[in-house]
């Protein structure tokens, strides 16, 4: 089918709105509520008005379905004063708070108020007026509305940036089927808000905050603590950097989704002062470590007819824990008692690195970088702790460490490439899958295989587990071998985003889920999606993270988490083995029931 | 001028809430006629010789409205008359409600055999308190008489009336927002096409037609399609209903054929301007209406496409020199502003800072920033908002500046380019 | 619990969510938190979504309302009637701004249409409906509820 749009001919399909055949041909239209991850865009921000010959006056691209011998107008007059106009009314309640705005430079309103050269001033009666204190008072007569809402440790709100364009509301429906927001009230008073304005208290996945905007919902920073701790002369600052951060930090300062710009991090953190540079993807391998072995003690004492809770489902993902602990609490014991591999490493830095070294673990401030926000969360839980001293300090997302690196001037792009330091430092490809959905799978999958077989595994890559798919399926079967008497089938399941994850917790709750082991990933793509993420995401950016994930994984020599010489170290000098007592008091966690229901 | 009455035809009569005084007066009969002698496309087909529109505002022929939906092959259809009247100065659908409510009901049960639906609705602005007594009597005696439920009148036609209430929004009365909070949704409105007769309540072709609509509907088939259609204009067939208030003499509510100029309105239905006071403007229509100024006595309100003066809901307000024409100018957007769903931008902020400014305009305190910005705000009210509301947010602001009654609003003269 | 009662008379089908909401905060005089809840549980909703529904509507109020709510129409015919200088000296006199929201003991708030216009000034107490109304008959039904 053809339509004609400023005059060219396009081919389209059934069903497909004018705006997604421009956006498919380059065709600029400017868009706030409309975003190619999530149905639905509601036509709210009217910037999108394109004139057809089918339609009286304007009309929302979004909304119009392309239709045979349909005639479209993007650009004349009408539609240039529709859009400056309309942006005008939102930057009303916008101009001049860039400066110390979370979004400064990476705002899609404060983008197209540059682009369309809007001033600073419209809208705003006599804002000349005023000295720059009195503006902000005076341009919108519901600050008296404005709520803000700092009460939890992952995500931060101010309604005051919000534009109403609902993508928080649909992304956290959509996506997590969890509903923490709502369109509440009307008229001026309209604004994205949790209900009765209680603080928002959900498995803080961050999502809202890839798909917002503006600053109306945002991480909470902890630049300042963390920036804190680095002057503090009498601390020593650990830094731990999570696998998928190598693949996306890039993309703040000009680099391709996806490129690894590991060593640049580490330059980076030791010009910011960090006493050393560890990373996370050591203990991903240390967490496989543990997960494979509790995987294999499950499997064994099903196939002894005990009563054990199956399938086991991965825990370092803390909204996903989260999600169990509030929604599902009947599930908990299924859940891997593992920590995360933020936890482990910031507990193995406190013990067995401060006692190696001779330092009080009292002057140690371990700061992890993360893609996450509910990682925040997940640092500040009681059980990640040993007496009353947390395991993990501050943490980091992708966004603070980017703001902070350009704080201080640094130059990204020039930096060298540096090693990360020893000890905990050396990794394996298996751990660098954690960035992915499926990685945590794979790489547990990879040394269950050795450990049940005794054999070394030949082909490593499990292909059906990889992709986007919403749930993955498996069936592993493990061949005879020198230490396993009969084949043995392993069931397992990949699945990342909630409405997935809720998908396989109904099938379990109607008896209908035969699986052994499950991962589960919150956010899109598995942390490469996550919430603390550069903005924007989308499908192309995400996939072009993954592959920078998996082609990372094949270079690398070693691959297996139980071949990593560091691990096999701690495990000799320190842990014993996996599940060992000392193991299970600092390696492993408990969960509660925090039903809502 | 003769007297015509098709709507309040024997209201002296009948006792509301009293089924008997209202068969007495032929209340029924034109039910009957149809259940026993027409088809649903031949009372289509009447409905639609008769030339009636709808008296909500937006003037749609009926029959073709019900046409479409009757046409739709699909089992679950759906009838509902809106009876929300929340248009500043409007006062008729709530007193047909009140003094005759077997009235509405007769064309609610017409419509839905017309269309085939066998569920129909009566959406109720939720602050009509004696309306909803009369009609929760009335519908209850239907039920008695067989007029309502299983085969009606003994026909194989069921349908079942509910009352729905209305919850307190103006943007309610717009049909795809009422269809939403019928829904059990926020009441904003939807995006259309599709329209209510192709995808309504619950994703089914759905009619909603005004009350004061359904209110001819008896009339059209107990004396003729034809009759009705000679009365009023060839455009706009049939009577309205006036709300006259203001500087009048005698305000109140009237039946007078359409067809009827703006002069007549004034003089013969409301006895003329207040004595000592002089004409300033009429605001025809509500809160969202059109103004005529008496350079206009002889234009006709209709709900005809070129129509100088568009009828609206038939609110007649005349406003005198004693007024500021800015106090009325800013209770319109008081109004619009409070009453916008707030889901649009333009409609969300705009009506919120041309609030504003008008503000500053009866304070004294307009500028030419603000008659800058005022243009500007019109513009993007009247073009590029989700719904009507932003149009009629600006109606009448856009006549009080072409009529050049308040002037500080006079059109501003473009500067020419120096060279 | 009273709240439960109510909701039991109606069917959990979502067309019914926003007369069970009315419903719910006729009988406590306004839509809490805790309703919305309950609302969402019985209703099988998200309580965002119930929220969301009922802050729209004029007539469910979500926060607990002063004791005294009066509000006067400013629509046009009313303001053709001087409604405009009522609300002026309503507010000299209780030195309180309409929608101000700092009193527990009153509050002052402009209306909508009630389709009462040839009757108007129309002034409305706590529910209750009074028409034409002037500045002294004003002042005297307020101090009535005051």
């Amino acid at each position: 089918m053809q339509i004609k749009i400023n005059n060219k001919i396009y081919d389209f399909e059934k069903g497909e709105t004018v705006l997604e055949i421009c956006r498919r041909n380059d065709i600029y239209i400017p868009t706030l509520c409309y975003h190619e991850d999530l149905l639905s865009s509601e036509g709210v921000c009217r910037l999108c008005l394109v004139k057809t010959n089918k339609h009286r006056g304007l009309t929302a691209s979004c909304q119009t379905k392309a239709e045979e011998y349909m005639e479209v107008i993007t650009e004349d007059d009408d539609i240039e004063k529709a859009r400056r106009y309309n942006l005008e009314l939102l930057w009303a309640d916008h101009a001049g708070k860039c400066k110390d705005c979370l979004r400064n430079e990476n705002c899609e309103l404060q983008d197209l108020a540059r682009k369309f050269k809007i001033d600073v001033d419209d809208f705003v009666p006599s804002l000349n007026k005023f000295e720059k204190e009195e503006q902000l008072k005076v341009l919108k007569e519901n600050l008296k509305n404005r709520v803000v809402d700092d009460a939890n440790p992952s995500i931060y709100r101010d309604n005051q940036y919000c534009i109403g364009c609902r993508r928080c509301i649909n992304a956290c429906k959509q996506i997590q089927t969890i509903e923490s927001f709502g369109m509440n009230y009307r008229s001026i008073e309209t604004t994205v808000g949790t209900p009765g304005e209680v603080p928002l208290d959900c498995i803080f996945c961050g999502q809202c905050t890839l798909y917002c905007p503006t600053a109306a919902i945002t991480e909470k920073d902890n630049l300042k603590e963390v920036e804190e701790a680095l002057m503090d002369n009498s601390k020593m600052t650990i830094f731990q950097v999570a696998p998928s951060v190598k693949f996306t930090l890039g993309e703040e300062f000009g680099f391709d989704p996806g490129t690894l710009v590991e060593g640049k991090i580490v330059s980076a953190l030791r010009e910011l002062g960090a006493d050393l540079v560890f990373d996370t993807t050591f203990s991903a391998d240390l967490t496989i470590m543990e997960e494979a072995h509790e995987l294999i003690q499950r499997i064994t004492l099903k196939s002894q007819n005990h009563e054990i809770k199956m399938p086991m489902f991965t825990s370092c993902c803390p909204s996903w824990v989260l999600y169990v602990e509030k929604y599902w609490p009947q599930f908990l014991g299924n859940l891997s008692s593992c920590k995360s591999p933020q936890q482990m490493l910031g507990a193995l830095i406190k013990t067995y690195y401060a006692e190696k070294n001779k330092i009080n673990r009292d002057k140690i401030e371990v700061i992890s970088v993360m893609p996450c926000t509910a990682k925040k969360y997940e640092a500040g839980r009681e059980e990640m702790s040993q007496n009353g001293d947390q395991e993990v300090d501050w943490v980091m997302t992708t966004r603070e460490f980017a703001r902070l690196i350009k704080s201080k001037k640094i130059n990204f792009e020039k930096l060298p490439d540096s090693d990360f330091d020893q000890a905990l430092g050396i990794h394996t490809g298996a751990g660098i899958l954690f960035g992915s959905t499926g990685g945590v799978m794979e790489a547990a999958l990879r040394t269950a295989y050795e450990t049940i077989t005794c054999e070394e595994l030949e082909k490593l890559d499990f292909k059906s587990i990889r992709g986007d798919g919403g749930i993955r399926e498996a069936e592993i079967t493990i061949p005879k071998s020198k230490c396993l008497l009969k084949p043995l089938t392993i069931k397992v399941a990949v699945a990342h985003e909630i409405r997935n994850a809720k998908k396989i917790l109904e099938k379990l709750d109607r008896g209908e889920c035969d699986y052994d082991f499950v991962e589960i990933m919150a956010c899109p793509s598995g942390c490469l999606g996550g919430g603390g993420q550069p903005i924007p995401t989308n499908s192309k950016i995400r996939a072009m993270r993954r592959k920078g994930i998996y082609d990372r994984d094949k270079n690398l020599s070693i691959r297996k988490s139980h071949e990593n010489e560091a691990v096999q170290e701690v495990y000799k000098n320190y842990l014993g083995e996996p599940g060992s007592e000392l193991a299970e008091k600092l390696l492993h966690t408990k969960y509660f029931d925090r039903g809502n229901k | 001028m003769k007297e015509i009455k098709i709507i309040t035809k024997d209201w002296d009569k009948i006792v509301p809430n009293n089924i008997e005084s209202y068969r007495r007066v032929g209340g029924y009969s034109a039910l009957h006629k149809v259940i026993r002698n027409f088809s649903p496309i031949e009372a289509i087909e009447d409905v639609k010789k008769s030339g009636l529109v709808g008296r909500g505002g937006a003037g749609f022929p009926t029959g073709k409205k019900w046409e479409i939906v009757a046409k739709n092959l699909s089992k679950e259809k759906y009838f509902i008359c809106n009876l929300d009247e929340s248009e500043p100065g409007t006062f008729k659908d709530r007193v047909i409600a009140e003094k005759n409510p077997h009235q509405i009901i007769e064309g609610i049960i017409i419509g839905s055999y017309a269309i085939g639906a066998k569920k129909a609705f009566i959406y109720l602005n939720g602050g009509f308190n004696i309306a909803r007594v009369m009609l929760e009597q009335a519908i209850q005696q239907a039920y008695d008489n067989n007029l309502l439920g299983k085969s009606v009148m003994g026909a194989a036609f069921d349908l079942d009336l509910e009352i729905f209430f209305g919850a307190g929004a103006y943007i309610c009365g717009e049909e795809t927002a009422l269809i939403n909070s019928m829904e059990g949704k926020r009441g904003e409105p939807r995006n259309r096409p599709p329209f209510p007769c192709d995808c309504g309540l619950f994703g089914n072709p759905t009619v909603v037609n005004n009350g004061e609509t359904l209110a001819n509907i008896p009339f059209i088939f107990k004396k003729g399609a034809d009759k009705f259609f000679a009365i009023g204009t060839r455009d706009c067939p049939g009577t309205k209903l006036f709300c006259v208030d203001g500087a009048v003499k005698r305000p109140g509510l009237y039946e007078a054929p359409i067809g009827i100029t703006v002069e007549e309105i004034l003089n013969n239905l409301a006895g003329g301007i207040k004595d000592g006071f002089e004409l300033s403007f009429i605001q025809i229509g509500g809160a969202s209406g059109r103004l005529a100024v008496s350079s206009m006595f002889g234009e006709i309100p209709s709900y005809s496409k070129n129509a100088k003066i568009p009828l609206g809901s038939g609110a007649v307000l005349v406003i005198d020199k004693f007024q500021d024409p800015k106090n009325i100018a800013l209770s319109w957007l008081r109004f619009f502003q409070r009453e916008s769903c707030g889901k649009c931008v333009p409609c969300r902020e705009g009506t919120f800072r041309l609030k504003a400014i008008l503000e500053r305009l009866v304070n004294g305190e307009f500028d030419k920033n603000d008659r800058e910005d005022l243009d500007k705000l019109i513009w993007v009210l009247d073009n590029t908002t989700f719904c009507a509301l932003g149009k009629f947010s600006v109606v009448g602001l856009k006549d009080l500046i072409k009529y050049k009654i308040i002037e500080e609003l006079n059109p501003v003269k473009k500067k020419k380019n120096a060279n | 619990m009273i709240v439960n009662k109510i909701l039991l008379e109606f069917k959990p089908d979502k067309n019914n969510l926003l007369d069970a909401i009315k419903a719910v905060a006729r009988s406590k005089g306004f839509f809490s938190n805790e309703d919305a809840e309950k609302t969402a549980s019985y209703f099988k909703l998200s309580v965002a979504e119930v929220f969301s529904v009922a802050s729209f509507y004029d007539e469910i109020k979500t926060k607990e309302p002063s004791n005294v709510v009066v509000k006067f129409c400013d629509s046009p015919n009313c303001q053709s009637k001087n409604v405009e200088k009522i609300i002026n000296e309503i507010e000299i006199l209780y030195r309180q701004k309409v929608g101000d929201e700092n009193n527990r003991k009153l509050k002052i708030e402009r209306m909508s249409c009630v389709g009462r216009c040839l009757d108007g000034p129309i002034m409305m107490v706590n529910g209750n409906i009074y028409e034409k109304v002037n500045s002294a008959t004003a002042i005297d039904i307020l101090s009535n509820y005051l």
